[in-house]
């Protein structure tokens, strides 16, 4: 037998579910759902939550519905119970669409890097208004992302995208798990993307000499050759 | 023979189950895969294929008991599903494949099947395109036709995909996507070959900067020479400050095949049979990883040489020229399957496919009212040339997602056309249309 009540459809008072966070929604929709929603006298589209302690219930997804229910004054909503751990109330608040789902720029593809810029090129407000998608796609797929410990390389790249508002609007699709730097590093991609400065104590730590006086794309050939 | 007795064994309305249990593993066997060398039910993604397959290098890595690594899958279809070309079940099974072979966990694939104990084809996958090398063969009796051509085709892997860049319209950019996509494949680390096949014109050779070679070309289409090392020109590009050599291989155009020319051969070569070409570049096919052909409008003797030698045929098109809409969705619905019918019957391959249109120069933001005239005029042509064994609209609109409208599209950017003048790829000299090509190379080719 089981008690378990993860997946139920469950009617319980309002008063049980704690208050959730503000909807993202605009003020106009919660309003005008409310008036609908007041004659129906219930939500169709049930509240993500998990039960906190017997008969208390927290919403983890779909305040959206929390609040229409609130303005309309219901007395019972209709929810669905989740299981309470950090991937399901991630999960939670990406598939009622309260936030948006990360790709983790450090491993994702080519193909995911392209539909993360879309959906930001794609947005009303414009935050990269004037980069070029398949640029930017193009030279950020080819960068050694895998080591970023954040999105500040990007700007170095060239595609558009620049420090302030433009790199900050990268932040809502995407996110960073680094690996650590090798010990020594040969990849000629790689090594561009450091300054000669850096360059050059990289040839210094590796015991190397007469690197004092090459330019960059020579540093970069000195340290690619062994 | 081969495989009599499986086959006289199986009841006339064989199920999928049934086609498992008595034909695959002997199918498979015949074919060079031993008991420990496949697995059923082989997981791709969230869906399992029905057969995985793999040669074992060494005696500590099974491929039954680890399944890592399949290099071959088969996907089984019960006998009333009938897998002839053009017909509903055909595409849907082709399309079920294709989508196995491009899984992200299906990199070391190479062959696909698809059987259904009535028929069998052979796919090849390389890189991200995936395209028949064989026939859709029927069994017959003892299947010595299927396991015949099989194991020709896997005994001898091809390293080259030739591509056709084509459109019935003019104008239409081929010349210009021809140089750039060649540039941006060597970029990306790959050989490659661009085929220049249109003597009356000569504009590829000469926006490189390339002479065309007379008694070249003509020479190999009327047999009197096999020499390919005589007609085939090495481009190359230095960069100005970063001192770095860019470059690939050009067979030129031939004056001599030119209608204009005096004395010419084009009356002679016309001769040559729709296949000559691709004799010609058989050889080639494995010196190159791609092989590029720039093929004139039309459906005349070249063109259909181009699209006889080609695995996959790209179309460029224009979103404010409607007939070079029109002619291409007329070319995967009409001219493609019938130069399939010439090539499969003539050398038992497969034939050219086509691959989703490409926008080409498109503005960067197309208007609304320009935007809408194009998408009625794709919908009527979907409309026009669909049945239930053709939809045109995946060549059309790629794009997996639901009610999503977008195709594969190339900028227009100044410089691209500005090239030509400095006879040089826009590729080599500007990164902004190096990224576009890489781009579109890799939406298409390089996985």
């Amino acid at each position: 037998m089981n008690f378990s009540d993860i997946g139920n459809l469950i009617c319980v008072p309002l008063s049980a579910v704690a208050p959730s966070p503000a909807t993202t929604a605009h003020p106009y929709l919660v309003t005008a759902t409310a008036q609908v929603t007041a004659i129906a006298q219930r939500n169709w589209l049930p509240l993500l939550v998990i039960e906190t302690e017997t008969d208390k219930y927290e919403t983890i997804g779909n305040h959206f519905s929390y609040a229409v229910a609130e303005a309309a004054g219901l007395q019972r909503v209709w929810c669905i119970v989740c299981e309470d751990s950090p991937e399901m109330r991630a999960l939670a608040l990406v598939s009622a669409q309260d936030a948006l789902p990360k790709t983790n720029l450090s491993t994702a593809s080519r193909d995911e890097i392209a539909a993360a810029l879309d959906y930001l090129l794609s947005l009303p407000d414009k935050p990269l208004k004037g980069v070029s998608g398949a640029i930017a796609t193009n030279r950020i797929a080819k960068a050694p992302r895998q080591y970023w410990e954040s999105f500040t390389p990007i700007t170095k790249l060239k595609c558009g995208i620049t420090r302030g508002k433009k790199l900050k609007a990268l932040e809502q699709v995407f996110c960073l798990t680094p690996q650590p730097w090798p010990e020594v590093i040969t990849d000629p991609e790689v090594l561009n993307s450091f300054s000669a400065a850096e360059l050059k104590k990289q040839a210094k730590k590796r015991g190397l000499s007469g690197y004092s006086k090459l330019k960059k794309a020579e540093l970069v050939e000195l340290l690619n050759g062994d | 023979m081969v495989l009599t007795d499986e086959l006289s064994l199986l009841p006339p309305d064989a199920l999928e189950k049934d086609i498992e249990a008595q034909l695959s593993p002997k199918f498979l066997a015949v074919l060079g895969f031993s008991r420990a060398e496949i697995a059923p039910n082989f997981p791709v993604g969230n869906c399992c294929v029905d057969w995985g397959a793999r040669h074992n290098a060494t005696q500590d890595d099974l491929f039954s008991q680890t399944k890592t690594a399949p290099t071959l899958y088969m996907e089984v279809k019960r006998h009333s599903h009938d897998l002839t070309e053009g017909s509903p079940n055909y595409r849907d099974t082709v399309q079920q494949l294709t989508n196995y072979l491009s899984a992200p966990s299906s990199k070391t694939l190479q062959w696909g099947i698809i059987q259904n104990a009535n028929h069998a084809q052979l796919f090849r996958k390389h890189g991200r395109v995936v395209h028949p090398v064989t026939p859709c063969i029927p069994f017959g009796t003892d299947g010595t036709a299927v396991v015949q051509r099989f194991k020709e085709v896997m005994a001898e892997p091809v390293r080259g995909l030739t591509i056709a860049l084509y459109n019935n319209k003019g104008g239409v950019g081929k010349t210009t996507t021809t140089i750039n996509l060649a540039a941006a494949l060597y970029g990306l680390g790959k050989k490659v070959l661009v085929v220049e096949l249109d003597p009356n014109q000569g504009d590829l050779g000469d926006s490189l900067g390339i002479e065309p070679i007379k008694d070249g070309m003509s020479g190999l289409f009327l047999g009197n020479h096999e020499d390919r090392d005589r007609i085939i020109k090495h481009y190359q590009y230095t960069h100005p400050t970063k001192k770095i050599q860019h470059g690939f291989d050009v067979i030129p155009s031939d004056p001599l095949l030119s209608e204009d020319e005096e004395g010419g051969l084009f009356k002679l070569a016309q001769n040559a049979a729709a296949h000559r070409l691709r004799q010609i570049l058989e050889p080639l096919r494995q010196q190159y990883d791609y092989i590029l052909i720039d093929a004139p409008p039309g459906l005349t003797f070249f063109p259909r040489q181009a699209l006889c030698a080609a695995d996959v045929v790209l179309m460029p098109a224009k979103h404010n020229n409607r007939n070079s809409l029109k002619n291409a969705g007329q070319t995967i619905a009409q001219t493609l399957p019938k130069v399939r019918g010439y090539m499969q019957k003539k050398l038992g391959v497969g034939g050219p496919v086509p691959l989703p249109i490409l926008l080409n120069n498109a503005q960067s933001k197309i208007p609304k009212a320009q935007l809408k005239s194009m998408q009625d005029c794709i919908q009527a042509i979907i409309d026009e040339h669909g049945h239930p064994g053709m939809d045109l609209r995946p060549f059309f609109y790629p794009q997996k997602q639901n009610g999503k409208t977008s195709m594969i599209f190339v900028p227009a950017m100044s410089h691209i056309a500005q090239s030509d003048f400095t006879q040089v790829p826009g590729v080599f000299r500007h990164r902004a249309i190096k990224d576009q090509y890489e781009n579109l190379a890799q939406e298409y080719f390089v996985a």
